[in-house]
């Protein structure tokens, strides 16, 4: 599986090249009120209305995350929201579990880590992403 | 093919070879036939034309196999083996059946060489997927507002070139939406093939006679309207069929034939479609409506024994005025009218009622031809916007309507105290004010109003679905995007009021404020003669509320006959009834006071000329000439009072 690599803050992640379908520079979120958690708005993206997911709380609250991915999840698409594409990863089948000591809620999107000597990977769990 | 169909000829023996092309005629014909059942069976899933392409299936058969045409006769017996799955509901109809039984209309047509000359229907249809039609529609708009936008951004400073550029990209972009929304058009056919079977059972179980008409099975409407047509069509025969038509021992009795007639047209009228379904019963009778309104305390009885007829009829579409024990001791009509209103008005329509005693009962329904968008009514709250379908929309309060009960805010209308939800406040948007405006709404009969800080604007806007994740609570029917590029997220206003209001209540004459003194015995009245469109005519001042002459009018706009006055919503009709959409060559509106109107209606007219005061009588025992009009004296020479008030309101507001 190829992984796309992106940057949340401080925070180097990674999701399925596949699910990527386009990178959004400099997007503009308009605030939902009553959204999910971790959910800053939507993107309004060629006519549809898209849920832009930011997971920065979770990751590197730190990040300003002023782009978006489009990623697809199932039957729909949804906005992730990144700083930065970073690189494609071509080899990654050694994907190791979350260390024990990353809390839960954000453990829960996490697949796992991928140590590639210059950077830990951590690889979301897309479906995880958007379970409300 | 044509070689394969002349070798197929010469297995047949001479004698045989007469049957033979009676049976490839018979079969091409079935075969058109079966294409286009098919695909309308995809679009409608109506089992009747499982039914029909079975028969047909199995006359294929049953001819093939006589001139032992064993390929043909095997390919048609698989399709009618599927058929009879399907209508049997062993197997599910999935648009993989749908492909094979269409291949297996094309093999037969190859074998018998019609594929070349015989088939013309199906070729000419492309099959394309429901959703790529939706998805179309929403690109399609998509391109309305972005347009819209470098309109408006290109505006100021924009070369000749450029815009004649922008001028032809407006035409194109124009176009395309037609073809899109062309696409979309189904014939009603897909709802009226249902009917028959459904009167059929109907009338059966309550064993009465009806002879169904249909009429307009080719008129088209947008194929997101078709299905919620279907179910009010399904409700409606069933109320006619229930309560409208009588036994037929009941008919006889009355002179009628024993056989009830149930009338469903469609007709195209100027971009809308108009359904009437009418039936030749026993009618309403208004005396049980107007007793039952006071029973269930809709009306007290002052007001019952004022209310117009279509005051009455309106009764009807409110909701709690039926219940089925009720309606059917007595001979009314009406189970779950509400819920028929609503469903029409939710896909932009209106329904209307006209009734005689022992004579029927028809109802018209008045529905958008498209899906363009949705009526809105845009306000603003803090930063966002939110949006109203229009149809919920009752009226804009400022503050001087607003009380205080215990600490709660509420709103004065139509002397009925309402409840109130603050937008902001339950979504924890921050806003500068408490709110200025209060939108009064209805929704499913009930009443109360949102506290927002601004009515924005009335609009069109294509409604899109929100993600899960942006709905979780369901407090958003959908949201759409202003021509400058703003996000309005449109209320369900049921589901928000769930989530963060009080359920909006009727509250029932808690603020009848006068009590009825025993007013003196008027002897005249005065009337307000003005000039309208069919010439001078009065009007009785007891029915007007107020009269504003246009120049004092400062917004002049006017979407939909409806026009934002002195923030409320006024329906504005020419002394004719008709809605306008300009006040162009009008002098005054006059306001009219209805008090059980949604909203508020205004009549425009040319000019007013005075205000006389006539005797009571001269009102009263007023003749009246060939079209119905009531005529007065007056100095000016004989007047007709402005033909049925009560139906100019009625025809604005149902």
């Amino acid at each position: 599986v190829k992984l796309c690599l992106f940057r949340i803050g401080d925070a180097v992640c990674g999701v399925e090249t596949a699910r990527v379908t386009e990178i959004l520079a400099d997007v503009e979120i308009a605030p939902v009120p009553g959204a999910s958690t971790h959910v800053s708005g939507a993107i309004i993206l060629r006519g549809r209305l898209l849920a832009a997911v930011n997971c920065a709380p979770l990751l590197s609250p730190e990040s300003e995350c002023t782009q978006a991915m489009v990623l697809d999840v199932s039957d729909r698409q949804v906005a992730l929201r990144i700083d930065e594409v970073l690189d494609v990863l071509h080899d990654s089948d050694v994907l190791a579990p979350v260390p024990l000591s990353v809390p839960g809620y954000a453990a829960r999107i996490l697949h796992g880590i991928i140590d590639t000597g210059t950077n830990i990977v951590h690889v979301i769990d897309v479906e995880k992403l958007v379970e409300a | 093919m044509r070689d394969a169909h002349t070798e197929k000829l010469a297995t047949i023996p001479e004698d045989m070879q007469d049957i033979y092309h009676a049976f490839v005629a018979e079969t091409g014909d079935l075969l058109q036939a079966a294409g286009t059942d098919i695909l309308r069976l995809e679009a409608t899933g109506d089992m009747d034309l499982v039914a029909a392409l079975f028969r047909g299936m199995h006359t294929i058969k049953g001819g093939a196999g006589f001139l032992n045409l064993r390929t043909l006769a095997a390919v048609a017996h698989g399709a009618e083996d599927i058929l009879a799955d399907v209508r049997d509901g062993r197997r599910e109809l999935t648009a993989e059946l749908i492909e094979t039984l269409l291949s297996a209309v094309r093999e037969i047509e190859n074998i018998l060489g019609l594929g070349v000359e015989g088939r013309t229907n199906a070729a000419d249809y492309v099959r394309i997927q429901a959703t790529t039609l939706d998805r179309l529609l929403e690109l399609s708009g998509e391109l309305i507002v972005r347009r819209n936008q470098l309109d408006s951004s290109v505006h100021r400073n924009a070369d000749t070139e450029t815009a004649s550029n922008l001028e032809t990209l407006r035409s194109l972009v124009q176009q395309m939406q037609g073809m899109v929304l062309a696409a979309r058009m189904q014939p009603i056919a897909a709802v009226w093939g249902e009917l028959p079977r459904a009167v059929r059972d109907l009338a059966g179980s309550l064993g009465k006679e009806v002879t169904l008409r249909l009429e307009g099975d080719d008129t088209e409407l947008d194929r997101g309207l078709i299905e919620p047509l279907r179910e009010v069509l399904l409700h409606l025969v069933r109320n006619a069929l229930d309560h409208g038509i009588e036994d037929s021992t009941v008919r006889e009795a009355a002179g009628k034939s024993p056989a009830g007639v149930l009338r469903i047209a469609a007709q195209p009228s100027a971009g809308e479609v108009l359904i009437t379904v009418e039936d030749d019963g026993r009618g309403i009778n208004l005396e049980t409506i107007r007793r039952l309104s006071v029973e269930r305390g809709i009306l007290t009885g002052p007001e019952a024994a004022q209310v117009s007829d279509t005051g009455l009829l309106d009764i009807i579409f409110q909701p709690g005025f039926s219940t089925r024990s009720s309606v059917s001791a007595t001979s009314g009509r009406g189970v779950g009218m509400d819920v028929v209103r609503s469903s029409v008005e939710q896909i932009g329509g209106k329904v209307s009622i006209i009734t005689e005693a022992g004579r029927g009962t028809s109802i018209t329904m008045r529905l958008p031809t498209t899906l363009v968008g949705v009526p809105v009514l845009v306000v603003r709250v803090g930063e966002l916007l939110y949006g109203i379908t229009r149809s919920c929309v009752l009226g804009i309060l400022d503050e001087r309507s607003w009380g205080m009960v215990a600490g709660s805010r509420v709103v004065r209308f139509n002397e009925e105290v309402l409840p109130t939800v603050n937008i902001g406040r339950a979504m924890g948007v921050p806003t500068a004010s408490e709110g200025k405006a209060a939108i009064v709404c209805e929704v499913e009969g009930n009443r109360g109003a949102f506290v927002v800080d601004a009515a924005v604007d009335y609009t069109e806007l294509v409604v899109k679905k929100l993600d899960p994740l942006l709905n979780p609570a369901g407090i958003y029917s959908g949201g759409g995007v202003l021509g400058d590029g703003k996000l309005v997220l449109l209320l369900d206003v049921q589901g928000f009021l769930k989530k963060h209001g009080p359920e909006l209540r009727a509250v029932p004459d808690a603020m009848d404020p006068v009590a009825i003194v025993d007013a003196p015995v008027d002897t005249a009245t005065n009337v307000l003669l003005c000039r309208g469109e069919s010439g001078l005519m009065a009007i009785d001042t007891v029915k007007v509320e107020r009269v504003v002459g246009l120049s004092e009018v400062e917004s002049r706009v006017l979407r939909y006959g409806v026009m934002e006055f002195e923030t409320s919503l006024l329906q504005v009709v020419d002394t004719l009834g008709n809605p306008l959409s300009s006040l162009e060559g009008f002098a005054a509106l006059i306001l009219l006071a209805a008090s059980n109107a949604r909203t508020k209606t205004a009549v425009a007219v040319r000019e007013i000329i005075d205000i006389e005061r006539v005797p009571i009588e001269s009102v009263d025992e007023s003749i009246e000439n060939q079209a119905g009009d009531t005529i007065i004296s007056t100095t000016w020479g004989p007047v007709a009072l402005l033909p049925q008030l009560n139906s100019i309101v009625g025809e604005a507001v149902t």
